[in-house]
């Protein structure tokens, strides 16, 4: 919040430089930008509409060649044997509920632990940042069994909780990413904070959790999304359909001998919906870029 | 002081030490113990001492092939990676209209799941009609096999991972949030143009997630694995060319039930990129910008 | 300084409060215990060819349940090519599935590290089946596993396209040189292009078979890749592609797995597991005959699936009735109807020419099934997969460059002899 305020401050130093502008210049940048991003943008969005497409596209018309980007007929058949033939509707809830407890879990330790590492000057922090950073550069591919076996003792499987729990105890990675913006906060604010009687839990609070919204909202979605697209887990520790979640929905439909293309991709479609759709309302939240001096003003 | 603040830390880092001391450490040193042993992930494991580690040295061609093809990935990938990354952040952090339907656009490629992306991959580099190979027939230039191709599969997996960069461009944009406008005041002030505010301002400014990518990428490049794994059938193919580091580790410990084996190379794999990480910290770790530290 | 304790009391009890809740709602034990009740629980753990099938096992699953009051059964499903890491997590996180549907090239693994429960002494109505179905389910003259359906790959073709080019259509007894003869009729270039293809892959795994070589002997104790039988089925599969062109290389054909469905090729590979999916999406007439033959006759590989029981089953007599059920009871009566799964038992093999979708010669595939013309070619020794994973890309290679077969063969034939002690 109180970057706003910052902001506010520097804008009438801007709005009076450009008054005396240099607008020809400005409009030529503008022009550039926009034909980049355009031009861009066509290439990374093809991806999606060549997955809408062939999720459209009956069976025979999926692979052949030369390809085409949009059916020859349009066919919703693909959607509908999605819901009919799995639980989609069922798998949503699931992948609903263990990505908002994810993402809970994670927010919360995550940025506790990351003031840590990032703030407090213990003894031993160098030496436990480097176990942290330690713990990704190991393939999980061999620690998935043991893993499995602390779950299996508790008699977790077979529920969300192997999903969820680890996720309260923080992970690494947003860990680490928290600790490199704490780092780069003004020491004052903390100091005076102190002074005014602040306990490190306070500061930890009202100054630093406030100024790093831009960094949480990123930790909060990509969490989100990664657990939500996430099979492996979900595989291997649901057994029953009911519990399945989306992205664990997908596999079914890549059979042992076959592969159902249009339904696959129709599911595809289906699962990152919401996360386009949660990723557009959340971008907003890294607010107008202040790092420009371009713009309406 | 000095000892409550040690107090202190212990207490906010407490979740992450209780989950790192009750699930991490253990499976990590059980896999330790594996490596020495010639568990098959299913029986009883049986004590074999080194070999495991003589045999990955002495005589596992395999080994050296994927550690080489990651390696070339890794220092052909990660920097270009950056690179993309970082220039994509900026433009989108620019104040025009419909940005957020640019930003939404440019990450789109990081939610498609794999299976399907890969597959749009395969025909974009098919060799007969793709488009890659349309588009440098039209400029006259040499046409390839792509992913048939020995010399460049590892090239052509590089240009998908590009198309992801927009993973990357979420963090760098979260931290070009948090350049103080003031700076550019001054900067303007001192008749600094676009060019170097960028270089002065901005990337200093911006140092702190530029290394955070540097080094997850780094981490993250050497386990590369499921796009390799998808557009090869799970071969790594052709002739071995993209079978990479974890890529073959995987096929051990869950295709040919050498569990153990694979454990030896995950640890060998641990070493390397803790070496890598090492440097990185070394070379860079000092040139980037945080508030000082107590 | 307490507040911040106090916060932190707060996440822990957070977290231990979500665990409790949601344990408490999603049942905490695993299912395999039988818990209060009588009954008895056994889980499955399977694959699927599409998810309709998952679904459609679930009708003979609740079949036995009717039969056998007191049992339950539970389907655990994994992906193809994620099996081993499902069934690998369970298995040592003592959890293992009470059965297990076994992915041939696993077999010899499960078997040699004794996951699998020994069938030998059971009772097993060996008569029932049709020849080589049991000894698909034996390692060294042990049962390890019973097979539930059997089945083998067929040679496809477009009826309407043969007609356009005024070939015949392929016999029950084709050879190679007939096979061959066709599909270069059957091959159309324009403008220095081919538009159509005789075949759209012979897989150089089904040559080996038609010609009787392979890669390890049955026994697993010889390496026979560079065999001469084997030598001239992969050069024959490589001439296919670069000497007569009636075949699209790799570069050709890669991202394109339905040529035959978009009827740019006049053969393929087929088998009954295809037939749902052609007679749905082909706008041509299209039949089936037995792959032709090199020197071993019309014989071709066995494609099969066999289901073992977990040894750490807590009921093995349950689970012996569940795999009897399906493998030789009321479930093969079920499975050519239900889900179009190929019978193993004698009485049945009338039931694949009524197979929904069958073609009209589905009845070759039943012959060459009674007539035990299927070869068993995966030998069940632990290395087995890791050897198949150093051979193919040397046949790759063969396929994509044109190289010397004779050759390459040999060479990589002496490696393997020499990395795993074998003959």
């Amino acid at each position: 919040m109180s970057m706003e305020l910052a902001e506010a401050k520097v804008k009438p130093a801007v709005k009076a430089r450009k008054a005396r502008g240099i607008k020809a210049g400005k409009r030529i940048e503008r022009i550039i930008t926009y034909v980049l991003l355009i031009t861009l943008s066509a290439l990374f969005i093809f991806p999606f509409l060549w997955l809408i497409g062939t999720s459209l596209k009956p069976e025979n018309e999926a692979m052949t060649f030369p390809p085409a980007l949009l059916p020859k007929e349009w066919d919703f058949a693909n959607y509908k044997d999605v819901f009919t033939i799995v639980d989609f509707g069922q798998y949503y809830v699931n992948s609903i509920i263990v990505s908002i407890f994810a993402v809970l879990g994670t927010v919360l330790s995550s940025t506790l632990v990351a003031y840590g590492f990032a703030r407090i000057k213990g003894k031993g922090r160098n030496f436990w940042f480097m176990i942290l950073l330690g713990t990704m550069m190991l393939p999980p591919q061999v620690t998935m069994i043991p893993v499995y076996m602390i779950f299996s003792k508790l008699g977790w499987t077979n529920t969300f909780l192997p999903l969820i729990v680890p996720q309260f105890f923080g992970s690494a990675y947003f860990i680490f990413l928290l600790r490199q913006f704490f780092k780069t906060i003004p020491k004052e604010l903390e100091e005076s904070a102190f002074l005014d009687g602040c306990s490190t839990f306070g500061i930890f609070w009202r100054i630093i959790l406030p100024l790093s919204v831009p960094a949480v909202i990123t930790v909060a979605l990509l969490s989100f999304m990664w657990t939500w697209n996430d099979f492996l887990y979900p595989l291997i520790y649901l057994n029953d359909d009911a519990k399945y979640t989306l992205a664990l929905g997908i596999l079914q439909f890549k059979g042992a001998l076959l592969v159902q293309w249009g339904p696959m991709m129709a599911a595809s479609v289906l699962v990152i919906l919401p996360l386009i759709l949660l990723f557009f309302l959340g971008q907003k939240y890294f607010i107008q870029g202040i790092a420009t001096t371009g713009g309406k003003g | 002081m000095n000892k409550s603040r040690t107090f202190q830390f212990y207490m906010f880092i407490l979740p992450w030490l209780i989950g790192f001391l009750a699930l991490t450490a253990g499976p990590m040193l059980y896999s330790l113990y594996m490596s020495f042993t010639d568990y098959s992930g299913l029986g009883v494991p049986n004590w074999v001492g080194f070999e495991n580690y003589q045999k990955i040295f002495s005589s596992d061609p395999l080994f050296w092939q994927s550690l080489w093809n990651t390696i070339f990935y890794t220092v052909f990938g990660v920097p270009l990676g950056l690179i993309v990354g970082y220039l994509l952040a900026v433009l989108l952090n620019a104040n025009v209209r419909f940005m957020g339907v640019f930003r939404t656009i440019f990450y789109l490629p990081s939610l498609v799941p794999t299976v399907a992306s890969s597959l749009l991959w395969i025909i974009i580099f098919q060799p007969d009609f793709g488009i890659a190979n349309a588009v440098l027939s039209f400029f006259h230039l040499p046409t390839s096999n792509w992913l048939l191709s020995e010399q460049m599969v590892k090239p052509a997996l590089i240009i998908m991972s590009l198309w992801g960069a927009g993973g990357g461009m979420v963090i760098y944009l979260a931290g070009l949030q948090s350049v103080p406008a003031s700076l550019y005041e001054a900067a303007e002030l001192d008749g600094a143009g676009k060019f170097r505010k960028f270089w002065n301002v901005t990337v200093p400014m911006t140092s702190n997630v530029i290394f955070f990518n540097l080094i997850m990428g780094l981490i993250g490049s050497f386990q590369i694995f499921t796009q390799a794994y998808v557009v090869s059938s799970g071969n790594g193919g052709p002739n071995y060319k993209s079978l990479f580091y974890v890529f073959y580790l995987y096929q051990d410990a869950f295709k040919f039930f050498k569990m153990g084996y694979a454990s030896a190379l995950a640890w060998i794999l641990f070493i390397i990129i803790l070496i890598f990480t090492a440097i990185q910290f070394k070379v860079f770790g000092s040139k980037v910008y945080y508030e000082h530290d107590e | 300084m307490r507040k911040k304790k106090g916060a932190i009391t707060i996440v822990l009890t957070l977290v231990l409060a979500l665990s409790v809740f949601l344990s408490g709602c999603s049942g905490s034990k695993s299912e395999s215990a039988s818990g209060g009740s009588k009954d008895v629980t056994l889980r499955i753990l399977v694959w699927n060819n599409n998810p309709e099938g998952t679904k459609l096992e679930g009708k003979i699953f609740r079949a036995f349940e009717k039969e056998n009051p007191g049992i339950k059964v539970k389907q655990v499903f994994a992906p193809y090519d994620k099996f081993n890491d499902k069934f690998l997590t369970m298995s040592a996180g003592g959890d293992q599935p009470d059965l297990v549907w076994i992915q041939p090239s696993a077999f010899g693994q499960f078997v040699s590290k004794g996951v699998l429960m020994d069938l030998s002494d059971k009772k097993i109505d060996k008569g029932a089946y049709m020849p080589n179905v049991m000894k698909l389910g034996q390692v060294d003259g042990k049962q390890y596993a019973l097979i539930r359906d059997a089945s083998t790959f067929q040679l496809g073709y477009n009826k309407d396209l043969f007609d356009a080019a005024k070939v015949p259509y392929p016999k029950d007894n084709w050879t190679w040189d007939d096979f061959l003869d066709a599909a270069k009729k059957l091959t159309k270039v324009k403008n220095g292009k081919t538009v159509q293809f005789g075949m759209e892959n012979f897989y150089t795994s089904e040559l080996l078979v038609e010609n009787g070589g392979g890669i390890v002997s049955k026994d697993g104790k010889k390496v026979i890749i560079d065999s001469p039988e084997s030598i001239e089925a992969v050069q024959f599969g490589s001439d296919l592609i670069n000497k007569y062109h009636v075949q699209p290389t790799s570069a050709q054909s890669q991202g394109l797995s339905n040529m035959f469905l978009a009827g740019q090729a006049a053969m393929k590979m087929m088998g009954p597991w295809d037939w749902a999916d052609t007679a749905k999406n082909a706008k041509f007439k299209w039949d089936v005959v037995p792959l032709p033959a090199g020197k071993a006759g019309n014989v071709s590989a066995s494609a099969y699936l066999p289901i073992g029981i977990g040894k750490g089953t807590e009921h093995p007599d349950e689970a012996f009735k569940l795999l009897t059920f399906l493998s030789s009871g009321k479930g093969q009566d079920m499975q050519a109807k239900t889900l179009s799964a190929v019978p193993v038992v004698k009485r049945n093999a009338d039931q694949i020419e009524e197979m929904s979708n069958a073609p009209s010669n589905a009845k070759s595939l039943a012959n060459t099934l009674k007539e035990g013309k299927t070869i068993m070619n995966a030998p069940y020794i632990p290395e087995y997969a890791e050897i198949v994973n150093k051979v193919q890309p040397v046949i790759d290679n063969i396929n994509l460059k044109g190289k010397d077969a004779d050759k390459e063969l040999k060479k990589i034939a002496d490696q393997v002899r020499s990395e795993y002690n074998l003959k």
